[in-house]
């Protein structure tokens, strides 16, 4: 009997496997179509939309500024809480229909005037979501850095689309939807901020198998990677 | 029936039992076997199918980048050549632009190759440094109205040289490929990916040193601003930690020395999240705090008059807040130097400033550290009153003497403010000559705001 079971495991992982692959895209474009939810760190018109309606009702009494902090979270778990929804602070797509608001599909809604902001955002959520935040800085900058240098392309997707340039442009990862930290590190880099003193090579001592990009002058080392000239 | 056989009659129906489920057993096995392989089968071919299809479409497009590439090559190698020959003010023009317009496209088809970045990197940076040289030629025989002298006839044919032997090796690749080969299979080098090695090794073409942004002296230029001795790392640190809010002080410590076109010295708390980088003059180049959550909302003037006193008490005199945008709670101010009523643009410093806890929260120097020096401004020739003559027709117009930055140059400016339709441009007028140096639009006016 143990064998039967054995054997259908096997079977059921073969299975799993093969449909997998499937599955994946399925699941991939159904996270794309989800609906936007609003929460701490959120900005933009939308932002400004549910504040006005929440000081039109008496929940919030600061400026309708579009940006979601810490005043604006208390507000809406007050509205939340007044009204028996799940008080957490995040306008969702229960939330927002009681306050009567639609919140659109996640491409329609960016804060951003400029894709390049965003494209910018997306590869430093991509490559150092985990990293200190000089250390996203520093990734974005690398990316800038390497507009202005004469041995790259010379625009910003010309930079992130380049082959095997950056491993998470490769494996997909860039396709993630960055967050708030992601947003304003892309900020800062477009602003002049470079921790790196103007590298255009960035790798992690841990994993990088070339000999090529250890050969590079090191500038500094911010997180996990090691920035190079 | 004896016991004895009653017995046997059991061990009968048992075994008779037992040999079902296991005949039961591996007929289900069977089954399930065969639909798994059959469904794997089908999967396996729809998927091969699939990649087929999609590494096909694939190499196509690696293939149209090279054949791009292949023949921009061979046509800027002939524009060069024409060029050598040429002795007309009006055809060099037309073909030096040519040039520039041909070398940027071929920029973006060589990034669009199947190869690691380092592989092209000095075919793009020779690509890109022909056609930034053919533009700023073009743009000085414009200015000029004269010819192509000697010595930039030659600077153009050894850049023709490196065109044909990069022409060449992409031609023999093409006559060598075999049926099956894929330009995907050559990430890492060999095949077609070879041809980029003749720029390493082959030809060595001259320095190119003109007003161009790919220019060699652009690229190691050296920073202005850099003044004063070399202190060491303990005394840069007291400089480091007044910089800082007094709960960081205790925290931060020297993390060591960075070389790049500057040396200066890092200190970090030990997170990395709060950062202080200064020059080994002991001048300050960026520092930086992460952003918390307050309970303040300021408004712009508010974050422009923190931001303002940080600065003068850092030691930053004469600076004008001329740009503040605000994102994500933090307002971005930019300042550049003012000296006579004049703004100078390139000494810029950028200040973050939290709208929730109203501390500054990062500052920016590199520009301020590269071009800030003691500088003669020259008068300006034309007044006001002439410029504002020639400007379009505008509302809110205002208008003020600024130094900006002009490839590697700084002109004397008049900067034109003024709204057409809701839009927002600056325009920048040269104050001896009335040519326009630059205008910009103010895209996202909600963004951001500006300091007048």
């Amino acid at each position: 009997m143990k064998k039967i079971f054995g054997i259908v495991c096997i079977l059921l992982c073969t299975f799993t496997t093969v449909g997998g692959a499937y599955l994946k895209e399925t699941v991939a474009s159904a996270d794309t179509q989800s609906v936007v939810v609003y929460k701490y760190g959120s900005s933009g018109a939308k932002v400004k939309q549910i504040q006005t309606l929440l000081k039109n009702q008496g929940f919030y009494f600061s400026s309708v500024d579009g940006i979601y902090g810490t005043l604006t979270v208390n507000a809406v778990k007050k509205y939340q809480r007044t009204y028996g929804l799940t008080v957490d602070g995040i306008v969702g797509s229960k939330t927002a229909s009681y306050m009567g608001i639609s919140l659109g599909s996640s491409s329609s809604n960016s804060s951003f005037g400029s894709s390049d902001l965003y494209l910018l955002a997306k590869v430093v959520y991509a490559e150092a979501r985990g990293e200190p935040y000089s250390g996203k800085v520093a990734v974005a900058a690398v990316v800038l850095n390497r507009v202005r240098s004469s041995s790259f392309p010379n625009t910003i997707s010309g930079v992130v689309y380049q082959p095997y340039a950056f491993t998470a442009v490769d494996d997909g990862q860039i396709n993630l939807s960055p967050d708030a930290s992601a947003k304003s590190a892309a900020q800062d880099a477009i602003n002049g901020w470079d921790p790196t003193g103007g590298c255009i090579y960035y790798y992690n001592p841990r994993t990088a198998t070339s000999k090529w990009i250890r050969s590079r002058p090191v500038v500094t080392t911010i997180g996990n990677h090691t920035f190079c000239l | 029936m004896t016991p004895d056989n009653i017995y046997n009659e059991m061990v009968y129906h048992h075994h008779d039992r037992s040999r079902c489920v296991k005949r039961n057993t591996f007929v289900i096995v069977t089954v399930l076997l065969s639909v798994a392989l059959l469904l794997t089968s089908v999967g396996w071919l729809a998927t091969t199918q699939d990649n087929e299809g999609y590494r096909n479409r694939l190499e196509n497009m690696y293939l149209e980048s090279y054949h791009d590439l292949l023949d921009g090559v061979n046509d800027i190698e002939i524009s060069l050549d024409k060029l050598s020959i040429s002795t007309t003010h009006a055809y060099q023009v037309d073909t030096l632009e040519e040039i520039h317009l041909k070398a940027s496209m071929l920029v973006s088809s060589l990034s669009r190759l199947s190869v690691y970045d380092q592989t092209t990197s000095n075919t793009t940076k020779y690509l890109n440094q022909v056609g930034d040289y053919a533009y700023y030629l073009a743009t000085r025989l414009t200015r000029d109205g004269d010819t192509l002298t000697p010595s930039e006839k030659s600077s153009l044919s050894s850049l023709g040289e490196v065109s044909t032997s990069i022409g060449m090796a992409l031609r023999e690749y093409r006559d060598s490929v075999q049926a099956g080969e894929y330009l995907l299979d050559y990430s890492t080098g060999g095949g077609y990916a070879d041809a980029f090695d003749t720029v390493d090794s082959s030809i060595d073409y001259p320095t190119l040193i003109y007003d161009g942004p790919f220019s060699d002296s652009r690229q190691n230029k050296t920073p202005l601003g850099i003044v004063g001795d070399v202190i060491s790392s303990e005394d840069g640190l007291s400089i480091a930690t007044t910089l800082l809010p007094s709960r960081y002080r205790e925290e931060l410590s020297y993390r060591g020395e960075m070389h790049t076109l500057y040396d200066s010295y890092l200190y970090t708390t030990p997170t990395g999240d709060v950062s202080v980088n200064l020059t080994t003059t002991g001048q300050l180049i960026s520092m930086d705090i992460p952003y918390e959550e307050g309970s303040k909302d300021l408004s712009t003037r508010d974050c422009v008059a923190i931001a303002s006193s940080y600065l003068e008490e850092i030691g930053y005199k004469s600076m004008r807040e001329v740009w503040c945008s605000i994102y994500y709670g933090t307002a971005y101010i930019n300042y550049v130097y003012e000296s006579d009523g004049v703004l100078i643009y390139p000494d810029m410093v950028k200040v973050k400033v939290s709208t929730s806890t109203g501390e500054v929260i990062g500052v920016e120097c590199i520009s301020y550290i590269f071009s800030h020096t003691s500088r003669d401004i020259p008068r300006a020739t034309l007044d006001e009153e002439e410029i504002l003559l020639s400007i379009p027709d505008m509302q809110n117009v205002s208008s003020r003497l600024c130094i900006v930055p002009d490839d590697d140059d700084e002109v004397l400016c008049y900067e034109v403010y003024g709204e057409i339709d809701e839009y927002k441009y600056f325009i920048y007028y040269d104050a001896s000559t009335g040519m326009e140096i630059n205008i910009l639009k103010v895209i996202d006016s909600e963004d951001g705001e500006l300091l007048l």
